[in-house]
Formats: structure tokens, C-alpha cells, sequence
């Protein structure tokens, strides 16, 4: 019997190890390079040898394996149709040699990793999933503080800023140092953890980029707050997001998207880092309404009072009917002064309409430390002619003001 | 014999050679002399005896254990070192080791994955090893002091796990150890946040401070616990081995019936073919299942939930229960120096060398199957182990985000909001709890039975007895209940929106049987009301006193055979355990905080 | 001359209470002891260590115009910290559970501090609300430094209901 038992176990571990081992040497990468060198003919197999690859990336602090299965990225005449054997479409290798930019610093994904789901990152615990398709734009920023000159390059990145400026995120969102803190600091947005995401409401895959796209386009239904029947008796109603609902198209979203998983708290050595360029001449205006209306834009009042402050977005509980106040009227109610001493000191918070609800999550914020006097002499004017029938001459003299602020600076 | 050696000329040409015969001092052939030249002739084998009972080597007796912790141990030793090769214990190379290990080494993946469940492996086996050692009576004399060694082993075993949870540097890691350091922040007297903290103790001098080599978990805990893991503890952990290994040899095997046979080939065979069997699970384990790795640690994100290693997690979840220094620091001294105080508390010479024998006993309306031999030993023992399992179980499958209850199986909820209330009860009041508590343990000592006997009657201790814990129980449930329903809420009005405790504790979902009485009282009006509550008092005083009553004549006759100090022991072990228990109870039922509290001390209890 | 006798005297005591040679060995292993319980001591103390490469404890958070009202997260990545500021000025919590360490996120809508280790909850105030925390949440001292700006001190802590609301703990301001 013990003898039995000693064959038995004994043939069993040997199997096992044997079946170890062959899992071990099989690995994802070793077929596809099988695959790769049969596919070529016998001078062009000369000086290429198999293995595990990888490129060193001392100042990035990145190892990037990636090459081990792309095996043709950088070699078109190799690259088959395919994939992984495909080679870098464009010409975007010559100006960044894989030997100094390895992959994942602009793509994403796992560089360590040598199977396919695990490197490209659409794995349990791995933060950085693969940019796919057009959000590998949102790396370009991270070197590039001056995109005019890439931006064929990065369509949807600049698209993204640029709608950043014209939405007015920056009156309530503030990135690096410039914006209000009215809701969150966005200057780290595309690093921000999942585990700090609520990703109960996201539909398809649950990471960050999918979260940030269903978010810009229904913000109330990715963070719905919760409903009465939804808490234990007594606790107080949690309001819906505040961030409104901006009625962006496909495009939109995805191109806002970009510019928010291209902010990131990296440190990349000053050997990579692009100066920004010089700023844009200041725009001339034709009257101070005109630049008062540049100075509305800028500071991003309209993302809550919307364009040309003709009001709309949801505020709830707030005293003007659950929503931010339009501006058109303000000439009744306030002279000069007093509207600047409003702006300056803001409303906070603002008064309840109900109040037996929690306080309005949306209030006025005080501008004081940011907008300069000559500017808000500006602005103030711009507000008092809301008010006003539009002068018959077109503003079309003068800059278009969204594209006005230069690009702001890591 | 030599003429009649079937090998070949070269074997028998080498077997005749000067190097073979400095190296093998006998030959291998199966006489009663080389089984017993194969024993005392080969260091590694010595540490078996020459021959052994034979019932001994059953399976069912021993079940391998003790071999097989020792062989799980050797396995992590030997996957340890062969990881050494490619792991730098600094923050910025570990994680990357890790992935290395798992995508680009040979079998790296294996020999991680190996080495983790080897781990687990261990510190299971361990654990069965002792309720092994404690239910054969293999603890008793003359063997109390190896128990000792091998209480210290488990505890070794353990910290060994926690020191190597560190190494991955992942998010588990990371959090894992941050709350195991912060016991030893809340450790009393040497620790920042403990009860009774000397004046001069700050984060940067304190006990957590030693440990972790900072005042954050950083570069410096990682070395530091690269150092404990690899080299220190297992350098001590040998140490202890051999003292525990010496000591099995030297105070005899605890089964000694049955005929002597030989060690070799009977006991060798057998350790080998559970060795290869081991080995054979620990290959598809490892096979099947990859050794968890999260993301690179942040001291930013704590992972929702933050789970402690399975072995760990029956203490994170006293934690819930307890004050941190209660949970971590006082009940695992408490519960380390109480399994070494078994043999030296437990005087009952029987039931050395076999399984306790188990028969039905009718308790009351209840039929159990209790041990009829060493009854109280075995049942306290193994309530202990039942706990500690009970709490695992309800810290790894019942617990969800933020640390609230869930069933097992059940999704788990990130938008989930409960209001949980808890509330202390006045310190007076708990102090009372308290002191009932403790007194349901004092005996009736002979001298003053007979003294009663004497001056009041034959039935006069029986009597007392009665009115005492019947009273202790009345003392019990009016210190409980009576604040609960009459006193004020201290948090009102500030974080409180009711001004009594009975209201807020009655709207709280987390103290079920405050909200039922709540609920009763407001339907049948004050006076049935308070009626009510004072049959509920009246109820579970008598439960408790007629509970204390039940053991009494056995807590007399403990004490007679003791004396006053094993008794204080093991009734103060046995109290503290039910007690942990009680508090349980009393947070899960009642939405009981602290029984007594004194923040300023960070003293409670 | 005075010091030789009574050493003498004490050397011959000495000897006639112990006698010579196990006074001797007395001696011996009294030293040893003495030597072995220094030596791991001063081991003790060497597994202290005397520097730290971790984040100061001191620093500056910038100026107190640049928060909003209510709790900022700002300073939460680098320093481990939420500047709280009031309608009637600041104070810090430190951004560790006062239960075991653990980093507590920061619900807004619902206005509550949740730890996610063991479930202790803490409002606003740093009050625990639910949970096993004993104790509130830690408040770091704010001050105003030359510069106007705010300087937080992460080694002075306190959270005491009454002393943690002034003092060093808590910065009155009020925006001109």
C-alpha cells in the first residue's frame, strides 16, 4: 500500500511539475514571437533574437516590455498587417525613439507585464489601462505646455482644452493653481485612484476614463446623490452632482475626457519637458463691454450662469427657484458698486429656498484675489449691458475671446 | 555478506573506497542492525528515537502535524532564499521585483505563489498541531515547558507572516502593516495613543516608532522588516525549533502503547510519503491560484475595504469591539500568556496520549456532546478556538466596504449610508457591570462552607450561594439596562438629536433589542411600559444568576483543588474570554460602545 | 591618605562578607551583566534612528485666501492633511483615523469623514459619529506665518473638544 502511494505521488509531482514548467516556458509572448520569426525568411532574421525585451527608461523610472510581443514596431519593413506585429503607424517614432520614450509614457499600460491583458493594463490593480484610440492624445501634455505647434497631432486634446475655456469649468474647477475651488482641485484628475471613483453607475468597462466621459455627459446619472427611500430614517437628502449638464455631444466628452486624463502630478525629468511657448499677444477689444465679455469667459463665470449669463443651471434648494441666477436682470437690482463689491465678496452659501433642505451645493464664490481691479472694472461693465438690446455692429472685429487665455502652464 | 552483494563490481569497488566508507559508516541493507545504524548514524534523522510505540505512528493520533509544520517551514525557507535572488526591499524596487517575479523570471510566479501558500499552509498546520497537542494531553508532565516553546513558535510563525506581508510593497501590504503598527502605537504606557502614556512619549519615540523605523510606513520599515523576516525571526525561529524538536526527543512521545518498532523504515516512510503529499498540494494551490498583488502602495488611498491577512483578520475584527489597545495589544498578551499558563494551571494528571473520550450530557433542556473526560479543559479550549475561528469567519466573509455587515454572498454596496449609533454607558453604571461581572467568579472556599454549615445549617451555603448570584445577575441586567432607559444622552444636542440615551439607542438600527424594547415601551404606554422593562430586568438577572448558580459547585470545587492563585488564573482567563464575548454581544444588540470611558486616559474599556 | 584606609577598610569588609574568591567571581559576573545590559540597551537605541527621510512635519500651506469654506483636500496628497476653513477661520486635521491609522476619505455630500479599515465615521468637526475610533480626529496647529501665509505643525497635535478650538489649533479669520 505505502509503496503504491509512493509510485502514485511521486508520478503525481513529477507531472505537475512537469506541467508547471511547459506553462512557464509556453508563455503568451513566446508564440507570438514563434509566430513573427516564421513569417519571415532567413535574411531578414539576421540579428534579430528572441526573448524577452525591454527598454531601460532610467529618467522616466519605467521598464517597458512591450517590444517583446511588438516585436515589428519599429521596424516597417518587417511589420505585418496583424497584430501584435504591426509597426508604429505615422511618423511619431523618429521624433520620440522608442530607445528614449518607451511606450507606456504615452500609451499606457503595464510596461513589466508580458501577457497581453495584464500589459495593457486592463487588469485588477493596474491603474493605467492602455490608451486606446484617440485618448493616447492626453499623454502629449504631459511634455507638450505648448500645443500649437502639435496640434494636428493632438486634435481632440486641444478641442478639449480649448471647450475647457469656453464652458467655463475654470469658475468652479481649478487646474494648477488657476480656477475657483468652488468643487474639485481637477490638477490631478488623470492620476486619481479607482478606489476613490463611485463606479456603481458607470455602464461598460469600470476605469476612470469611462467614468470622466459618462460623467461629462450625465453627470446626475454617474453620481445620482441619494433619494429619501435610499437612506435610514433622519439622515439628511444628499443632492445629485452639481457639475452641470452641459448637452455635450460624442465628441465633446470624449474630447474633454483627453484633457482631463492628461492632467497629471508627473515629474518628468526637464530633458523631456517641451518649454510652453510664448504667451498670445493680448487681444485688442473694441470697447471695455468686449473685454469685459473676455473677462467673463476667462474666469469661467459662464459655466454657471451660463453663456452671455442667460442662467439655467441647476442649483438646488437655492432661493431663485433651484437654479443659478441668469445676469440679464442684474441692471435692476445693482449699480456699479455694488455689483463689484458682490462679485468681489461672493454669496456664500447661498440662501435656501426650503429650509428643511440641506444648503444649495452651488454658490457664488468671492473673486477678490482673482480678477484685477481693471478687469473687473471690465467685467462689471459687461454685466450691466446683459441687460441691454446687443449694439447693431457685430463683435467680429475682435478675437474670438475663448481662444484668448493662454495655455496654462505646468 | 559482501560475497553476497548483488550490486554491480563498480558499486561494490566504490563501497570498499576510503572516501565512501568516511562518508557512510554502515551499509544499506535491510537488517535490524543498519534500521537502527540509519537512525543514530545520520544527523538529520537523529532527531528521531531509534524505535517508537507503534500506535504512535498512526495517522489518526497525530495526524502529522508537528512534522508537517516543520516541512512547511522548510519549503518557505528554501522558496525564501530562492527569492532573495530578485527582490530589493527598498519602495521603489519592490513592487517592481514582484511584477518581475510574475511576468520575467523562470517559475518565479510559482516559487511566489508557493512561498505565500506555504505561508498560509504553516500557520493552519501550526495552529491544528497545538489543539492536537492540547486535546491528546500532550502538554501535561512532564512535557509543560515544551508547550511553552511551542506557543512562542506560533507566535513567531505569525509575526513571520506579518514582517513578509510588508515585502510586496503593494496596497495590501501597506495597509495590512499600518494598522498592525498602530497597536503598537496604542500599546499603554510606551505607545502615543495608549492608555497611561509616559509624558515624554511622542510619535517619534514611541513603540510604533521602533517598530517601523519612522513615524509613516516608508523605505525604513521596508529594510527593517526585510531584516526581521529574512534573517532575525527565522534565526530565532531555528533556535526554538531545535529547543522543541530536542525537547520531543528528550521527554518521550506522549503515545507510549503498543508494541516498539523500528523508526526506519516505519516513521521515516510515512513522514516522507506526507512530505510528498504536501508537496503535491502545495503545487496545484500554487498552480491554481496566483498570490494576490494590488496596486503599488499610497499612503493616500486606504482600500475599501482594508483587509488584514485571514489569520489576522478575527483581530481586526476585535477591533471593532474593542479599544485598539484592548484588542491589539491586551487580549493577544493575554490570550499568548494564558495558552502558556495551560500546563502549569491544569493539574488533572488524565488523559495523556489519546483524544478525549465524548459522550451526550443532558444540560438542561439541551442534549450536548461534551467531553466526558477533562470536560472543563477541553470545552474552554475549544470554545477559545471556536471564537478565534468565529471571528475570522465574520471578518473575511461578512464585512464590506467601511467595515459594515454584509452576508456572505451578498453584493457588496459602495453607496450603501447606515447610521450607526453607538453609545456608552455611564461610567458608573459599566463600572458596576463591570465589578458583577468579575465577582460571578469568586468560589465558595471549603473553610467558610463549613463555617455556614456550622452557624446557620446544613443548607445555609446552598442558600447563599443562590442569593449571591441571583443577586449578581439583578446587579448585571439593572447596571445595563436601567442607565440605558433613564440616562441622559451626552452627545444631545450636540450629535445627538434625542435627548435620551433609550430614544437614540431606540431609533438605531445597529442595536436591535434597544429598538425593539423602544418600540414596545412607546406602544403600551408608561405604565405597562415601564413594567416591561422591569420584567426584562428581572429576566436577565435570573438568566445570569441561574447561569453563575449552574457553575458554582464546580467553581468551589476548581478552587479546593487549585488553590487561589491557579484559580485566579483560569478563572480570570476563562471570564476574559466569555467576556470578549459579552462585549460582542453588547455592541451587536444593544449598540454598546464603551462600558467605561475615560478619553482623556485613552482609557477604555 | 584618609580615602586609602576607609578603601582598605571597605576592601576588607568586602572580603569577610563574601570571602575572597566568590567575591570575586560576584564581582565578575556582576560586570558582565552590567556590560550585557548596556550592550542591548544601546542596541535598543540604535533601532531608533536619529533621521528620517520622510516629508517634514512643518510646512507651508499657502495663502488662507486660496481655500474655499469648507473642508480642502488640497494639501491631503503631499502632506497628509485637510485644511478646514470656516466662516470664522481655519483649522487642520491630521488625515489619519484616530482608530488605527488609516487614511479616511472625505464625503462632501454626505459631510462625514469615513474610514474604510474598520468603519469609524467623523463629521466636520472631527467628532467620531460612528464607528470604534475612541477619539476624535486629530487637529495639526495653523499659523500665520510673516509671509501671510498658513503654517501647519504636524508634531503638535491635539483634540481636545475645548483646547483644539483654540490657542494654536485654530486660526480666526475673517476676509477683509
Amino acid at each position: 500500500m505505502k509503496r503504491l502511494l509512493f509510485l502514485a505521488f511521486t508520478v503525481i509531482l513529477t507531472v505537475l511539475f512537469g506541467v508547471a514548467v511547459w506553462q512557464d516556458s509556453m508563455r503568451e509572448w513566446t508564440g507570438y514571437q514563434r509566430k513573427f520569426f516564421h513569417s519571415l525568411t532567413r535574411a531578414e532574421r539576421q540579428g534579430l533574437t528572441g526573448g524577452i525585451k525591454q527598454v531601460i527608461l532610467t529618467d522616466l523610472r519605467r521598464v517597458d516590455r512591450c517590444t517583446t510581443c511588438h516585436v515589428a514596431i519599429d521596424k516597417p519593413q518587417l511589420a505585418l498587417a496583424e497584430e501584435p506585429f504591426t509597426a508604429h503607424p505615422g511618423t511619431l517614432l523618429e521624433s520620440h525613439p522608442p530607445e528614449r520614450f518607451g511606450c507606456t509614457v504615452c500609451h499606457g499600460g503595464q510596461g513589466l507585464a508580458t501577457d497581453t491583458k495584464a500589459a495593457h493594463g486592463e487588469v485588477k490593480h493596474w491603474e493605467q489601462p492602455l490608451l486606446r484610440g484617440p485618448l493616447v492624445q492626453s499623454s502629449c501634455y504631459k511634455c507638450h505646455g505648448d500645443l500649437r505647434p502639435i496640434e494636428s497631432r493632438a486634435p481632440l486634446l486641444s478641442q478639449g482644452i480649448t471647450l475647457y475655456k469656453q464652458l467655463g469649468c475654470a469658475g468652479c474647477h481649478s487646474v494648477h493653481g488657476f480656477g475657483q475651488s468652488v468643487s474639485v482641485d481637477l490638477s490631478e484628475m488623470g492620476e486619481k485612484p479607482w478606489q476613490l471613483l463611485d463606479l456603481t453607475f458607470v455602464t461598460g468597462e469600470e476605469n476612470l476614463s469611462q467614468w470622466v466621459e459618462q460623467h461629462f455627459k450625465e453627470p446626475r446619472r454617474v453620481t445620482p446623490g441619494f433619494r429619501a427611500h435610499e437612506l435610514p430614517p433622519g439622515e439628511e437628502e444628499i443632492f445629485p452632482t452639481f457639475m452641470p449638464q452641459y448637452g455635450l455631444n460624442d465628441e465633446q466628452a470624449r474630447a474633454l475626457t483627453v484633457y482631463m486624463l492628461s492632467l497629471k502630478d508627473e515629474h518628468l525629468p526637464a530633458s523631456y519637458v517641451r518649454p510652453p511657448g510664448p504667451p498670445d499677444p493680448e487681444p485688442t477689444y473694441a470697447s471695455p463691454i468686449e473685454a469685459g465679455r473676455a473677462v467673463f469667459q476667462k474666469f469661467g463665470c459662464a459655466g454657471c450662469h451660463g453663456l452671455d449669463g442667460i442662467g439655467g443651471r441647476r442649483n438646488w434648494n437655492a432661493w431663485l427657484g433651484d437654479e443659478v441666477p441668469s445676469l440679464i436682470p442684474v441692471k435692476q437690482y445693482y449699480d456699479r458698486e455694488t455689483l463689484k463689491e458682490f462679485i468681489r465678496h461672493g454669496r456664500q452659501p447661498v440662501p435656501r429656498s426650503n429650509p428643511q433642505r440641506p444648503n444649495p451645493p452651488l454658490y457664488m464664490p468671492a473673486w477678490k484675489d482673482r480678477i484685477p481691479d481693471k478687469q473687473m472694472d471690465q467685467l462689471v461693465e459687461y454685466v450691466l449691458s446683459l441687460g441691454e438690446p446687443l449694439p447693431a455692429s457685430q463683435p467680429s472685429a475682435s478675437q474670438p475671446p475663448a481662444a484668448a487665455p493662454a495655455a496654462t502652464t505646468q | 555478506m559482501a560475497d553476497q552483494d548483488p550490486s554491480p563490481a563498480l558499486l561494490q569497488w566504490l563501497k570498499r573506497t576510503k572516501l565512501w566508507k568516511s562518508i557512510f559508516r554502515h551499509d544499506f541493507s535491510d537488517t535490524p542492525r543498519t534500521r537502527l545504524q540509519r537512525i543514530f548514524g545520520n544527523v538529520f534523522l537523529h532527531l528521531h528515537p531509534v524505535r517508537t510505540p507503534k500506535d504512535a505512528l498512526r495517522v489518526t493520533y497525530t495526524w502529522g502535524m508537528g512534522g508537517l509544520s516543520f516541512y512547511a517551514f522548510l519549503i518557505l525557507v528554501i522558496t525564501g532564499i530562492l527569492l532573495m535572488f530578485y527582490y530589493r526591499p527598498t519602495t521603489i524596487h519592490a513592487f517592481q521585483d514582484m511584477k518581475d517575479l510574475a511576468y520575467a523570471v523562470t517559475l518565479g510566479g510559482l516559487l511566489r505563489n508557493m512561498h505565500r501558500w506555504a505561508a498560509h499552509l504553516m500557520v493552519v498546520v501550526v495552529i491544528l498541531h497545538m489543539i492536537r497537542v492540547f486535546l491528546t494531553g500532550a502538554y501535561k508532565p512532564p512535557r509543560e515547558y515544551n508547550w511553552v516553546v511551542g506557543v512562542l513558535l506560533l507566535v513567531m510563525t505569525l509575526f513571520l507572516s506579518y514582517t513578509g506581508y510588508l515585502l510586496p510593497w503593494d496596497q495590501l501590504a501597506l495597509w495590512a502593516v499600518t494598522v498592525g503598527a498602530q497597536m503598537a502605537a496604542n500599546t499603554p504606557v510606551i505607545g502615543n495613543e495608549g492608555p497611561f502614556r509616559l509624558p515624554f512619549i511622542t510619535t517619534a519615540n514611541d513603540a510604533r516608532f521602533g517598530l517601523i523605523g519612522g513615524t509613516i510606513v516608508g523605505d525604513a520599515t521596508l529594510i527593517r522588516f526585510y531584516v526581521l523576516h529574512c534573517v532575525a525571526v527565522p534565526f530565532l525561529f531555528c533556535v526554538f525549533l531545535c529547543v522543541h524538536l530536542w525537547r520531543v526527543r528528550k521527554d518521550g512521545f506522549s503515545k507510549q502503547t503498543g508494541e516498539k518498532v523500528d523508526v526506519w523504515p516505519h516513521l521515516v516512510s510515512r513522514e516522507f510519503l506526507a512530505a510528498l503529499l504536501v508537496t503535491i498540494i502545495l503545487f496545484v494551490w500554487s498552480m491554481a491560484l496566483q498570490a494576490p498583488l494590488e496596486e503599488l502602495a499610497n499612503l493616500n488611498v486606504t482600500p475599501n475595504p482594508s483587509k488584514a491577512p485571514w489569520y489576522f483578520v478575527g483581530l481586526q475584527e476585535l477591533l471593532v469591539y474593542f479599544d485598539p489597545w484592548i484588542a491589539g495589544v491586551a487580549l493577544p498578551g493575554l490570550i499568548v500568556a494564558g495558552l502558556i499558563c495551560i500546563p502549569y494551571v491544569d493539574g488533572n494528571p488524565k488523559g495523556i496520549g489519546r483524544y478525549p473520550a465524548m459522550g451526550w450530557k443532558r444540560m438542561g433542556p439541551l442534549r450536548l456532546w461534551y467531553p466526558t473526560e477533562r470536560p472543563f479543559a477541553v470545552s474552554v479550549f475549544m470554545l477559545g478556538v471556536v471564537l478565534w475561528f468565529a471571528l475570522i469567519f465574520v471578518g473575511y466573509y461578512c464585512r464590506g466596504p467601511n467595515w459594515e455587515w454584509y452576508m456572505p454572498g451578498e453584493l457588496w454596496s459602495h453607496r450603501r449610508i447606515t447610521k450607526l449609533t453607538l453609545k456608552n454607558l455611564p461610567n458608573l453604571w459599566g463600572g458596576l457591570l463591570l465589578l458583577g461581572y468579575l465577582l460571578e467568579g469568586t468560589p465558595m472556599p471549603k473553610a467558610v462552607k463549613a463555617r455556614l454549615i456550622a452557624s446557620k445549617g446544613p443548607n445555609a451555603p446552598a442558600r447563599i450561594s443562590a442569593l449571591l448570584h441571583l443577586g449578581l445577575g439583578l446587579v448585571m441586567s439593572t447596571a445595563l439596562i436601567l442607565p440605558l432607559v433613564t440616562a441622559m444622552d451626552a452627545d444631545f444636542p450636540v450629535r445627538s438629536r434625542y435627548p435620551t440615551l433609550f430614544e437614540a439607542l431606540g431609533r438605531a438600527p445597529n442595536a436591535p433589542v434597544m429598538s425593539w424594547l423602544y418600540r414596545t415601551v412607546e406602544g403600551l404606554g408608561p405604565a405597562l411600559g415601564t413594567g416591561l422593562i422591569l420584567a426584562c430586568i428581572g429576566v436577565l438577572g435570573a438568566v445570569l444568576g441561574i447561569l453563575g448558580l449552574k457553575f458554582a459547585s464546580f467553581k468551589d470545587r476548581m478552587f479546593d483543588e487549585l488553590g487561589l492563585v491557579k484559580y485566579s488564573i483560569v478563572i480570570g482567563l476563562f471570564l476574559m474570554m466569555t467576556g470578549v464575548l459579552g462585549k460582542v454581544m453588547l455592541r451587536l444588540l444593544f449598540g454598546m460602545k464603551y462600558l467605561i470611558a475615560f478619553p482623556g486616559l485613552s482609557f477604555n474599556i | 591618605m584618609g580615602s586609602e584606609i576607609t578603601g582598605q577598610t571597605l576592601w576588607g569588609q568586602l572580603e569577610e562578607r563574601f570571602g575572597r574568591r566568590q567575591f570575586l567571581l560576584k564581582a565578575g559576573w556582576a560586570f558582565f551583566y552590567l556590560f550585557l545590559g548596556g550592550w542591548l540597551l544601546s542596541n535598543l537605541k540604535y533601532l531608533f534612528p536619529n533621521v528620517l527621510y520622510e516629508p517634514t512635519l512643518l510646512f507651508k500651506a499657502g495663502r488662507p485666501e486660496e481655500f474655499p469654506l469648507g473642508i480642502s483636500e488640497k494639501w491631503k496628497k503631499a502632506q497628509r492633511v485637510w485644511v478646514v476653513r470656516t466662516p470664522r477661520g481655519f483649522y487642520c486635521f491630521w488625515a489619519r483615523c484616530t482608530h488605527l491609522g488609516c487614511t479616511p476619505n472625505w464625503f462632501e455630500a454626505e459631510g462625514r469623514f469615513k474610514c474604510p479599515c474598520h468603519g469609524s465615521n467623523f463629521n466636520a468637526d472631527g467628532d467620531v459619529i460612528a464607528g470604534p475610533a475612541p477619539k476624535p480626529l486629530w487637529r495639526c496647529s495653523v499659523q500665520l506665518a510673516n509671509d501671510g501665509q498658513l503654517v501647519i505643525d504636524k508634531a503638535r497635535l491635539e483634540n481636545r473638544p475645548q483646547l483644539r478650538e483654540q490657542g494654536d489649533f485654530f486660526l480666526p479669520f475673517q476676509e477683509s
